[in-house]
């Protein structure tokens, strides 16, 4: 019996390939929002705007809303990321879409205002947008860069397995110390009770633990286990040996949390930037109108 | 003596497992080594912590072997006593010893209160592993930073606008609304400072007319409403569009801000964009049938001939024609004046000019414009010529000399000129009129000696009259005299004197900005012989320098409103004239050029 071919719906049959966000669809959202800058720069050139450019004229309205239009729909990608739906609108196109176009809003927002800038709530939303922009291509770059190295870095680890390693780790480190002395015993319980989780931003971004309890434990008991005759000294070298794993699961963890910090950090800046930009965009716009 | 130590654990769903074994002795021991006998696995536990001794009296004493101190009831001890009947807590490490009594017996509970290690503790992979436990917030900044701006940028204002709405004036000071000026005011307008609600009076409501008028009070229309309309025809679609949106936005058009823009800068307003202009005067023949105005588009190539204001006969109400110069029109100001004669450089002009002392500086080259057109105060055009001031000092009315004092006639009262040479020889003059210096005539410069200009050396006050009034007389010299009409009378008629002081009745033009040119450069005064040319320059002199609205390489870009007013006033109606009567007549003004 022959085998019925798989059927393939062919708009999601990229899907199963990996694509990165920006090369989505043959860089559809490139192609669109150079296009968009390009008529944008196009028109700015050629529309003779008297007496000279400005966000008030015909052409500066008009690039206002498209710019006003964009922004909104942007900043609902984290509405949309929220929704797991099926459909021809994949999160990856969206993600792809908001990329690309956020970037053509440089051109178009920089347009609109035709280079005029002043203290006004009108710059503000202007560089509060760049801002959001800003954030943005720091995020496209660490997306495109770091996912790779921390994959490379946690093998095929997820993190539950880096904690259950760990914890597994702790008990027999826990273990290996009941036979120590009480100096080398508080020395491995200090590594036992410390949380490799309770570095700041800044400590996980630069991967900077002085003084870990744990390095200093592998430092004072692999000084210990030196004296081969001293009594106990197989029990030292245990907890040695445990101690040294603990330290490279420690440092896998670490950079795990690096990597990871350096993911997301951004987004700590764009989305809270990303209210201030709407708030303001609203202020500029009722204010436009208000005072018209 | 019994210890009964009751080692407590819990499974994962909680309940309660306990392994208790006996110990009859009277001290237990307590540590993390093996052989004692409360064996602790604590790391934090030496290996021989303490030891619980039971007295002979009932009571229990609690003692650091080697000094170590444990926690009992809450407080670091190294030492407890526990009285008879008393129940106590130890923690040594992360266990917890419940010493309590049963019977005789002492029943030690141990538990382990604090995990194995800070890994073992329950956690959330994918919330440690964020930075969310890093404690860094999202929502929270988000929200302050969104709040704080609508309140600083939207609301603060909104409640400024509400708190001046419809006052007549903002006190100084900071205003919240000004966080929505786009840019500064023009230098116009630098008066409002900061109060916005001086033009922006209605929430939602372009700036009406209304606003403007209440200074601008004395702005005419520019055409009828009716002629405007017809002249605009019918707006193209995308016109139309841009209008029907302007309504939406409750932005009505044809209001004074749809030309006059502000907000540009603090600058001089900025002219207003072509095509307001255009917009009509491109084709406005096919619109308008009835105008007579010529259809005008760009400077560049779409602007006609000028079509200078040529006076064609002088008088009180003179009659002035809009003559193109392509036509190469004539003037009649009532004067005789040729340019040429003037502006010689070797003639006899030029050599009188250079004996005067008010002339001698002109490098010997006899005179030059500028000794008969005085630049106004602010350079922009030129004082009337006045007789007296600019033509005076050769063309003099000089009849006698009283004393030390010169009697000349009275110019510009041909009457009056009359009854002072007939005072002349009836009385106060000289005995011996023909023996006058003045009376004996003066050389026309340049004209042999021999050849004296006969002014009034006559006999006889009738014969010096209408020698004064003849061909040779000094009147007769600049004007144009007509003779009486009767033989014998002595009713010279002096023709009146319009020297417009425009000529373009339509535009305006700034000599200041033009002062780097020489005068010649646009007026062809030097190679005038005539008093009726019109030395206005051509549109070509002008484009020369000018382009249209396009920039072009080298010429300076010129919209309508460099030269045009919507509002202007027509100067024509202030050309200077002069009265006009039978035989007294009042010369006055020279040729004054503006543009």
């Amino acid at each position: 019996m022959a085998t019925p071919a798989r059927k393939t719906t062919g708009k999601r049959s990229g899907a199963s390939s990996h694509v990165s966000f920006l090369k989505y669809a043959d860089y559809r959202w490139l192609k669109i929002a150079v296009g968009l800058s390009a008529l944008a720069i196009l028109t700015y050139a050629l529309i003779d705007v008297e007496p000279r450019p400005s966000g008030s004229s015909w052409y500066g309205y008009t690039l206002g809303t498209i710019g006003a239009g964009l922004i909104v729909w942007l900043a609902l990608l984290g509405l949309r990321k929220r929704t797991i739906r099926p459909g021809q609108w994949t999160l990856k196109s969206w993600v792809s879409a908001h990329v690309w176009l956020g970037l053509s809003l440089i051109v178009i927002a920089t347009l609109h205002c035709a280079f005029q800038f002043g203290w006004n709530v009108h710059t503000l939303a202007y560089v509060l947008m760049m801002a959001v922009i800003l954030s943005g291509v720091y995020g496209i770059c660490a997306y495109t860069i770091l996912p790779r190295q921390l994959s490379a870095n946690r093998g095929e680890m997820t993190q539950a397995e880096m904690l259950d390693n760990l914890r597994s780790i702790d008990r027999q480190l826990h273990d290996a110390a009941q036979p120590l002395n009480s100096d080398l015993a508080q020395i491995i319980g200090a590594s036992l009770d410390d949380d490799p989780f309770a570095g700041n931003v800044f400590a996980r971004l630069r991967n900077s633990y002085p003084n870990c309890p744990t390095q200093l434990a592998f430092a004072e008991v692999s000084a210990a286990a030196r004296d081969r005759s001293a009594p106990g000294a197989e029990d030292i070298a245990r907890a040695v040996q445990i101690l040294s794993r603990k330290v490279s699961a420690l440092s896998h963890i670490r950079r795990h949390l690096q990597i990871k910090a350096q993911l997301d950090v951004w987004l700590y800046v764009h989305v809270p930037l990303t209210f201030a930009l709407v708030a303001a965009l609203f202020a500029h716009v009722i204010s436009v109108f208000f005072y018209w | 003596m019994t210890f009964t130590v009751q080692h407590v654990s819990f499974t994962n769903d909680g309940r309660e497992i306990v392994r208790a074994k006996d110990v009859a002795q009277s001290t237990l021991s307590i540590g993390r080594g093996p052989g004692c006998d409360v064996a602790l696995p604590d790391v934090a536990v030496p290996l021989e912590h303490a030891s619980i001794t039971a007295n002979s009296d009932g009571t229990l004493t609690v003692a650091s072997t080697a000094g170590t101190p444990f926690m009992a009831n809450g407080r670091s001890a190294t030492n407890l006593t526990i009285a008879r009947g008393e129940d106590a807590v130890l923690n040594f490490g992360s266990h917890e010893l419940l010493v309590s009594r049963s019977g005789e017996g002492v029943i030690v509970r141990v538990e382990r209160k604090g995990a194995v290690a800070d890994s073992s503790e329950s956690k959330d992979s994918k919330y440690v592993f964020s930075l969310g436990k890093t404690g860094a917030k999202m929502r929270l900044p988000a929200w302050i930073l969104a709040i704080s701006i609508l309140l600083t940028m939207l609301a603060w204002p909104i409640w400024t606008w509400s708190t001046y709405h419809m006052a007549k004036a903002r006190a100084g000071s900071v205003h919240a609304d000004q966080s929505w000026s786009p840019g500064p005011i023009s230098l116009a307008h630098a008066s409002f400072g900061k109060d916005c609600q001086a033009c922006h009076v209605n929430a939602f409501e372009s700036v009406r007319d209304s606003s403007c008028i209440a200074c601008h009070k004395d702005v005419h229309d520019h055409a009828p409403p009716a002629a405007l309309r017809d002249a605009k025809g019918e707006a193209n679609p995308f016109r139309r569009v841009l209008n029907a949106t302007s309504r939406l936005f409750n932005k009505p058009e044809n209001s004074c801000v749809a030309c006059h823009i502000e907000h540009e800068g603090a600058v001089p307003m900025p002219a207003t964009p072509q095509r307001f202009c255009t917009d009509c005067h491109d084709g406005l023949s096919t619109r308008l049938k009835t105008t007579k105005l010529l259809d005008v588009g760009d400077f560049a190539s779409k602007h006609p001939e000028f079509r200078p204001g040529v006076v064609v006969t002088p008088g009180v109400v003179p009659t002035i024609k809009r003559i193109s110069l392509t036509d190469k029109p004539k003037e009649n100001t009532g004067l005789k004046f040729p340019h040429a004669l003037h502006l010689s450089q070797t003639n006899g002009v030029a050599r009188m000019a250079m004996t005067l002392p008010g002339y001698s500086q002109n490098g010997g080259r006899g005179l030059a414009c500028k000794d008969c057109h005085v630049p106004t105060a602010d350079r922009s055009s030129f004082a009337p010529v006045e007789m007296e001031k600019n033509c005076g000092a050769c063309h003099s009315l000089g009849l006698a000399k009283v004393g030390g004092t010169v009697l000349t006639l009275r110019h510009g009262d041909a009457r009056q000129a009359v009854a002072e040479i007939r005072a002349l020889y009836s009385g106060i003059g000289p005995q011996n009129p023909a023996g006058n210096r003045f009376l004996q005539g003066r050389h026309v410069p340049g004209s042999p000696a021999s050849a004296p200009r006969a002014d009034v050396g006559s006999a006889s006050p009738d014969a010096a009259i209408r020698r004064v009034f003849s061909q040779g007389g000094a009147c007769f010299e600049c004007h144009q005299v007509a003779a009486p009409r009767e033989p014998g009378s002595l009713n010279f008629t002096v023709a009146p004197v319009s020297v417009p002081k425009h000529y373009m009745s339509k535009a305006w033009f700034d000599h200041k900005a033009h002062d780097t040119a020489k005068c010649e450069t646009c007026h062809n005064a030097p190679k005038s012989k005539s008093a009726t040319d019109v030395l206005m320059p051509g549109i070509k002199s002008c484009q020369s320098c000018h382009a249209g609205a396009t920039p072009q390489h080298d010429k300076i870009p010129s919209t309508c409103a460099m030269c045009h007013g919507y509002h202007f006033e027509d100067p024509l109606k202030a050309v200077s004239t002069l009265p006009t009567a039978a035989v007294p007549h009042k010369s006055g003004s020279a040729k004054a050029k503006s543009g």
